[in-house]
């Protein structure tokens, strides 16, 4: 592979200088998720992403040529001939955000795979964007079929956020379809709210984002109205990748949805201010075999879930994860 | 005529079913709630807390009554209709809780309907002739022309604006599709879902209700059964009433005045039309020949529609829909949450009657109208 990346103007925001407050509301709001005490006990394995072919990208950026991002795919531990289930994390995030997701799959007898993004320096943070770090996806998956031996097994993908739209975005370039997929708190059409278009007006310079501080909107924190009382984590976020997934979110995305043929369940937080339910449930009807699950209050045995309750709340994680066993059983 | 509805619903045969313990208990109360509430609510006040000036009994061309109450002012006129199990009250409820009130003194000529059977119109002249075979397609094919009709000829005015809350919005949007929006200037809508589609637990609920309910008298009047619920009304869970509303955004005295005042009876046939509409996913006629968000695309009044971000009956990703399907050039989709920076998020009848609506409804509802007037 190449290492190095080709010369890109980073995407910023013309302004003054950084903004710590600014910053942190953009790292709240598009990549974080509370943290959690117990660490991954995954066996890491570092790999490079160089397609061959590039992906098709946003029109609203220019694609350039194939750009190495590095990422890894993070064993949870379970070594069966069962199914595969490779959950895409959101660039950024630690992993040990998706625990309870995790453990989920392991639980419902899934052999569990995590696809983490980064380190966020290779290539410099400045070149970070998301159709381009969508490339790796393929390239992931290729690995895990490679390790398979007896290549019998199906292959189930599933992510959260900003992972699960790069996942959708991918399925197309994969050499076979996956069996099927889950896309949690994954905006499939923007839903702009005053929050959103605010944080799209603040001013930020740096290549990454990185903050200890909790910004306030109209008298409420960023982090409570995204998370509620769960405590947000502090990890660094290419501020590219952020700028680029919040333009999505406020105008929309070209995602491939009546390519994917396999089925697909879309779950929105009844809560979740940054993929609401109506930026999923009329786009669902674009994909050919989809099924659109809000949770919340209607579903009258637990609370609406916020953006970050999707993967943390346990009820929620073992609803997905029974589902994908579902459809990989006879 | 629209050509008979193709049904579309992919993937309708493979959903989880999460339901826990709760829902065993849930389809007794939601029972309580649309076959005993109405009882509760079976007496209207006489008179309006708001200080209605008039009001008028108006016969509709298919021999059913409506009543209209009249909050005059200069402006061009505005009709205001409620929702389902509702009645006139619900924007009238007291001098803080009125968009009746807000709108004459932002100078819109306001009127309040109530649909046959509810309300007033159920204490009317003909009120021995009530047919519990009702149903949605009259209240906006029968009832609506008949108000705006009697409101143009007392006016003098050309057009009318229109504000409707939840099934008011829904007989808004089916009047005007097949009767024509040349008589309105703009529309305003709130919690009205069109989108049925993938039945959550609760719609799957309300369509078992629908079904019993359709077969039964128009209204239950059994006071022994209202004091059954009141007595229980201590025991039960909170979850009836978050159904309805944001507690945290009404206070526990209105909402009282609200459950005594503003509830009207379920009339079977409009049970049975939404049974329909739940069965199928679509929002459809009751004769199930015409889909009428197809035909929505004729719309082309300007449009606001709100939604509340904790709005149960009719969240936003339901209401939404009402948003895409018209045709109007100047169209607006408000989700009323705290990430719009309103101080709550709201829920189905606190859009209407929240503490804060006076201060963060009402104005969104009048300014559109004043923008968008005739």
């Amino acid at each position: 592979m190449d290492g190095s990346p080709p010369e890109q103007e980073p995407i910023v925001k013309p302004g003054t200088g950084t903004n710590g407050l600014m910053a942190l509301g953009l790292i709240l709001a598009l990549n974080q998720a509370p943290s959690i005490a117990a660490p991954l006990s995954a066996t890491p394995e570092t790999v490079a992403a160089t397609p061959d072919e590039p992906l098709p990208s946003p029109s609203s950026l220019p694609d350039t040529s194939p750009v190495s991002h590095s990422f890894t795919l993070n064993d949870w531990g379970r070594d069966l001939k069962a199914p595969v289930a490779l959950l895409v994390e959101t660039p950024g995030i630690g992993g040990q955000a998706y625990q309870v997701i995790l453990e989920a799959l392991e639980q419902a007898g899934l052999d569990a795979w995590s696809l983490q993004f980064g380190p966020l320096d290779n290539p410099p943070a400045q070149h970070w964007a998301v159709h381009l770090a969508t490339r790796a996806i393929p390239v992931a998956v290729q690995q895990l079929k490679a390790r398979d031996r007896q290549a019998r097994r199906r292959l189930l993908l599933l992510g959260h956020g900003m992972g699960g739209v790069m996942m959708l975005m991918a399925i197309p370039e994969l050499d076979e379809p996956p069996r099927a997929v889950a896309a949690l708190g994954s905006p499939l059409e923007p839903a702009p709210s005053e929050l959103l278009e605010w944080l799209d007006t603040l001013d930020t310079t740096l290549p990454t984002i990185t903050t200890d501080m909790d910004p306030s909107w109209k008298g409420q924190t960023v982090s409570s109205l995204l998370w509620g009382s769960a405590p947000p984590p502090r990890e660094p976020l290419p501020t590219r990748l952020a700028l680029e997934y919040l333009d999505w979110l406020l105008r929309g995305h070209a995602l491939p949805l009546e390519s994917i043929t396999c089925p697909v369940l879309l779950v929105a937080g009844a809560m979740d201010r940054l993929a609401p339910p109506e930026s999923i449930r009329m786009a669902s009807h674009r994909l050919p075999d989809s099924t659109f699950l809000r949770l919340g209050m209607l579903h009258l045995d637990w609370s609406d879930p916020s953006h970050g309750d999707l993967i943390q709340d346990r009820r929620n994680a073992e609803l997905v994860a029974d589902w994908l066993r579902q459809e990989v059983e006879p | 005529m629209n050509p008979p509805i193709n049904h579309r619903i992919p993937g309708s045969a493979r959903r989880p079913g999460p339901v826990g313990i709760c829902s065993f208990l849930c389809p007794l109360l939601l029972l309580f709630f649309l076959i005993l509430l109405p009882t509760c609510a079976s007496t209207v006040p006489s008179s309006s807390p708001c200080g209605v000036q008039e009001g008028y009994w108006i016969e509709t061309e298919d021999a059913a009554t409506i009543y209209l109450h009249h909050h005059a002012a200069s402006g061009p006129p505005v009709l205001v209709v409620h929702g389902i199990s509702s009645n006139h009250y619900c924007w009238d409820l007291d001098p803080r809780r009125s968009l009746g009130v807000f709108l004459a003194q932002a100078g819109l000529d306001t009127w309040l309907l109530d649909m046959r059977g509810h309300g007033l119109a159920s204490k009317g002249p003909d009120a021995r002739h009530m047919k519990r075979s009702w149903n949605i397609d009259d209240y906006a094919l029968h009832d609506i022309p008949a108000a705006i009709d009697f409101i143009r000829q007392k006016t003098g005015a050309p057009r009318l604006g229109y504000v409707g809350h939840s099934l008011g919005g829904i007989v808004g949007a089916i009047y005007a599709s097949q009767l024509g929006d040349s008589a309105l200037y703009s529309m305003v809508v709130l919690g009205s879902p069109v989108d049925f589609s993938d039945p959550d637990p609760l719609l799957q609920l309300a369509r078992h209700a629908f079904l019993l309910g359709s077969g039964m008298p128009a209204s239950v009047r059994t006071p022994t059964l209202a004091r059954m619920l009141d007595a229980m009304a201590d025991r039960l869970p909170a979850l009836p009433e978050e159904l309805l509303y944001n507690p945290q955004n009404i206070s526990r005295e209105a909402a009282m005045r609200m459950m005594d005042t503003v509830v009207s009876p379920l009339w079977a046939g409009e049970m049975r039309q939404f049974y329909k509409i739940l069965n199928t996913g679509y929002l459809i006629s009751a004769d199930g020949t015409v889909d009428y968000v197809q035909a929505m695309s004729s719309i082309t009044v300007p449009l606001l529609v709100m939604a509340g971000r904790a709005d149960r009956i009719a969240p936003p990703d339901r209401v939404r829909p009402y948003y895409l399907a018209v045709s109007s050039l100047e169209r607006r989709f408000v989700v009323a949450g705290r990430e719009n920076g309103f101080a709550r998020d709201y829920g189905h009848l606190d859009l209407p009657l929240g503490d804060r609506a006076q201060d963060e409804i009402y104005p969104l509802i009048a300014g559109w109208l004043v923008q968008h007037g005739p």
